[in-house]
Order: structure tokens, then sequence, then C-alpha cells
């Protein structure tokens, strides 16, 4: 959605909302998502995903958006945290499945890094961990 | 859900570490299969959830608890097509979703 969508959007819900209501928003950051393969004897590095370009820019409207709202007074950004949150897999087939689902979020990993994941994933016991950063924001309805 | 998300329950803390959610009326916006809902519904009183995606919201329906079925309903809609009331809501909540 482009910045002027979101902040369409963005006025509906101000509306929607009591004086003084809270406005919670999560979404990913766009820096890529590391991840490792881990396993009774600890865990190894295998690389990182990257979001594509649309998503990318997708996030940055919507940061756009919510900046501009706070600038206008519609909002008030309170606080944010930042925090990884752990997605974990058990078998290279679940990660591909996961993989197919959000495709159109990621750029497609190459045949490398999915036969280095079916590698470490083929001990017993092993998992794949993908850590993405968050963001969460908190805004106070104005006016 | 495909593998396991957030089995350590970080996204959990940090949305009730910014929000008290007990007692107020919330609006989600873009909720999807409703894995973030689950994650505040028993606090709330009521939760309006919604997203475009029919599937996703089937899914939703067919997992919410007993508990909440009282109190969560989820919608197919869009944000610019969904028809929401005035001042009708302590709390927006976006999953994701923007």
């Amino acid at each position: 959605m482009p910045p002027e969508g979101v902040v369409d959007a963005l006025r509906k819900v101000h509306r929607s909302l009591r004086p003084g209501g809270l406005l919670l928003d999560v979404h990913p950051q766009p820096q890529p998502s590391p991840f490792e393969v881990r396993t009774g004897a600890g865990a190894t590095d295998l690389g990182q995903l990257e979001y594509s370009p649309d998503f990318i820019r997708t996030m940055s409207n919507a940061d756009e958006a919510l900046v501009s709202l706070d600038q206008d007074g519609t909002f008030r950004n309170e606080r944010e945290e930042e925090f990884l949150l752990l997605h974990h897999f058990e078998s290279l087939a679940e990660w591909q499945d996961y993989m197919a689902k959000e495709a159109q979020y990621y750029l497609t990993p190459d045949a490398t890094m999915i036969e280095t994941i079916g590698r470490g994933l083929a001990t017993a016991g092993a998992e794949l961990v993908l850590r993405e950063w968050v963001r969460t924001s908190r805004f106070r309805r104005l006016g | 859900m495909i593998g396991l998300l957030d089995p350590e329950g970080v996204e959990t803390r940090v949305l009730h570490d910014l929000v008290d959610f007990r007692g107020k009326d919330v609006l989600e916006i873009g909720c999807g299969d409703g894995r973030m809902t689950w994650r505040y519904a028993d606090d709330a009183a009521s939760v309006l959830a919604f997203d475009p995606d029919e599937p996703s919201i089937a899914a939703a329906r067919e997992e919410t608890p007993e508990r909440l079925k009282a109190k969560v309903a989820f919608r197919v809609a869009g944000m610019m097509d969904i028809d929401l009331a005035d001042a009708a809501y302590d709390v927006g909540l976006l999953s994701w979703s923007i």
C-alpha cells in the first residue's frame, strides 16, 4: 500500500478509537533475518534470509505514514520496542512449506542455501531457527 | 501455522508490556488466522478482528476456543471496506498488517 493509502487507513482507525485510545503497530523490520541450526552440541549460523524489495518498500511506506500522523497530531508515538521473534522448524519440508506460504515477503533462497539447511537438519534432534527483528510501537489517539 | 512461532513468548510479553488489554474493546486489523488474537483476547472485553483473506478467517473461527466465542468476532474484510463505528474501541492493533 502506498503511504497515502496507509494514512487513509490509519485515519479510519483513528475515528474508530475512543478519545485517548491506543494504536499498537507490530511489524517486522527490514534487516535480513539470520537463521541457524541448533543441535544438542550448539548452534551453527547458516546465513540470513532477505526480504523482497517490494516488502521492504511496504514497511518503509508504513513507517512514513506513521511518522506523518505523529507529526500532524493525529497520533502521538509514546513508546517503541524492538525484539527478536524466533520461528522454529523441525524439518526441511516444514521450512520449505513456510517459505512457499510466505514467498511474497522474501527473496527466494538459492539452491546452496537450501542444501546447507537440509544438511544441518539431517542431525537427529536438530531444528532450524529463523530470527526476525520486529518493532512494536504504541501510539495515543489525539484530537 | 507452519513451524513453531515464538514458543519463548517474547511477542506476547512485549504486547502486554505496551498495552493493558484488561477490559478493553479491541479492533485488530489484519488478524490473519488469529495468531496474534490469542495472545491478548482472554484479557479483552471484546475483540473485532478482520482480514481480507477468507481461508485465514475460516481458520481463525475454527480455532476460536469455546471460552472466547462470546467476545471475539472475526470478519472477512479489508481496512477500507469494513464499516466501523466511530469512537467504539479502546485499542487498535495492526498485527503485521501495514
